[in-house]
């Protein structure tokens, strides 16, 4: 899904910074876009790290002097009955997913709210909203995606900034195929 | 093609459009009728062969408290708001169940049927009552390839929303919020008043073919009334 986004944003013009845990797929994605690296540039990024999401930023900031849009995009899944899981799984589940959303975005708010301007969007699931069977921390993560989307909404709204979240079904993409 | 109970109003949006290179035909019909809600949409296949996208816009306000409310605020509010919604579906249907035809259909609700503000009980579940009409058509009509949503409306510039201390009579009755409780709301803020061209952007998304994907859903478009 990030590849499919940030392609499509490149498209439209958009300056974009592909951020991935696996930096050959994200220079693959910056090559797949045309565009030279003015343009897209791609950073290899965990972004369940403070420290790598806050250096990416700020080498963001530093090539193009604001961030308008942050997708958050990054997300693991895993099919098993919860009670055969263990803390580990929930940990990293929720480090990827949960922490992962929330980090990127803490990175970018003060840029957003000096422009007065800015768009976030969040990936959530249909889990999040209906609780599925096999997936309860994932469904977990996503609904904290959710609440977390509607109270940051409340609060920075008065800066310019939207925040959304997408719910997607069943999506053909490497977390769905793995 | 336009739609509106009064002539005026779709002449010109039929004039707009016409002046800015678009085709238009206006019907001036009451779609709380079922054979009125049939002629708007044959008017529309009659003039351009088929039926792509409907857009249940058209609402109505009759606002009061629930003792005091009367048979007939209850009937025209629902009437208007919910059934004209499906009467011009059913009617859509003659043209939209057809095999390799298609289609989108947006039907208008509202912030109000997930808010429930006092003093328009009435309103408040005419527009619920649209939220799980679109679920069903959403599951009913998937297989005649027609994606249904609709979008949750906040405070838009309309004939509706304006002062009713100056507002026209539509349909039998002043529009308007009274300007003490329009003051109030405007005072409490904290959300962003939309003109029907801000409105009309994400329904036209959704009639769009990017939202190929989209059906079923309620699209909050509020400026942050909702949340």
């Amino acid at each position: 899904m990030g590849r499919s986004i940030s392609l499509l944003f490149a498209k439209e013009g958009a300056g974009v910074a592909v951020l991935d845990l696996n930096e050959a797929a994200a220079k693959m994605v910056a090559k797949e876009s045309g565009k030279d690296t003015s343009h897209v540039t791609a950073v290899r990024v965990d972004v369940s790290s403070s420290k790598e999401v806050n250096a990416a930023v700020q080498a963001i900031l530093a090539r193009w002097g604001r961030i308008d849009i942050l997708v958050n995009c990054a997300a693991i899944h895993r099919d098993e009955r919860f009670v055969d899981g263990d803390e580990e799984m929930w940990d990293l589940l929720m480090a990827v997913n949960l922490k992962g959303t929330f980090l990127p975005t803490k990175a970018v708010l003060p840029a957003m709210i000096e422009q007065r301007y800015g768009r976030i969007i969040n990936f959530a699931s249909a889990s999040g909203k209906v609780g599925s069977a096999r997936e309860v921390v994932y469904s977990a993560t996503k609904g904290g995606v959710i609440a977390f989307t509607k109270a940051l909404a409340r609060e920075v709204a008065r800066y310019g900034i939207n925040i959304n979240v997408i719910c997607p079904g069943p999506i053909e993409t490497p977390m769905l195929l793995e | 093609m336009v739609n509106d109970i009064d002539e005026a109003p779709a002449m010109e949006a039929v004039k707009e459009i016409r002046n800015s290179g678009g085709e238009a035909v206006a019907c001036v019909a009451d779609i709380s009728k079922s054979e009125e809600a049939r002629k708007i949409i044959d008017t529309a296949v009659e003039k351009f062969g088929r039926l792509d996208i409907l857009v249940n816009n058209a609402g109505i306000t009759r606002s009061a408290p629930v003792d005091t409310m009367t048979d007939e605020q209850w009937d025209t509010c629902v009437d208007v708001n919910l059934k004209g919604t499906f009467n011009c579906i059913r009617a859509a249907s003659r043209f939209m169940m057809k095999p390799e035809h298609g289609g989108r259909i947006i039907n208008i609700s509202s912030v109000d049927a997930l808010i429930g503000p006092a003093g328009q009980l009435n309103y408040n579940a005419a527009k619920a009552g649209i939220i799980a009409l679109t679920k069903t058509m959403a599951r009913e009509w998937a297989k005649y390839d027609v994606a249904c949503n609709a979008v949750a409306l906040g405070w838009v510039h309309t004939r509706m929303s304006g002062e009713m201390e100056s507002g026209e009579a539509v349909f039998g009755q002043t529009m308007g919020i009274p300007k003490k409780l329009r003051d109030k709301l405007l005072e409490r803020g904290g959300f962003k008043i939309m003109t029907p061209e801000d409105a009309a952007k994400p329904i036209l998304f959704l009639a769009s073919a990017d939202a190929a994907f989209i059906t079923g859903i309620l699209l909050n478009v509020s400026g942050g009334m909702h949340i």
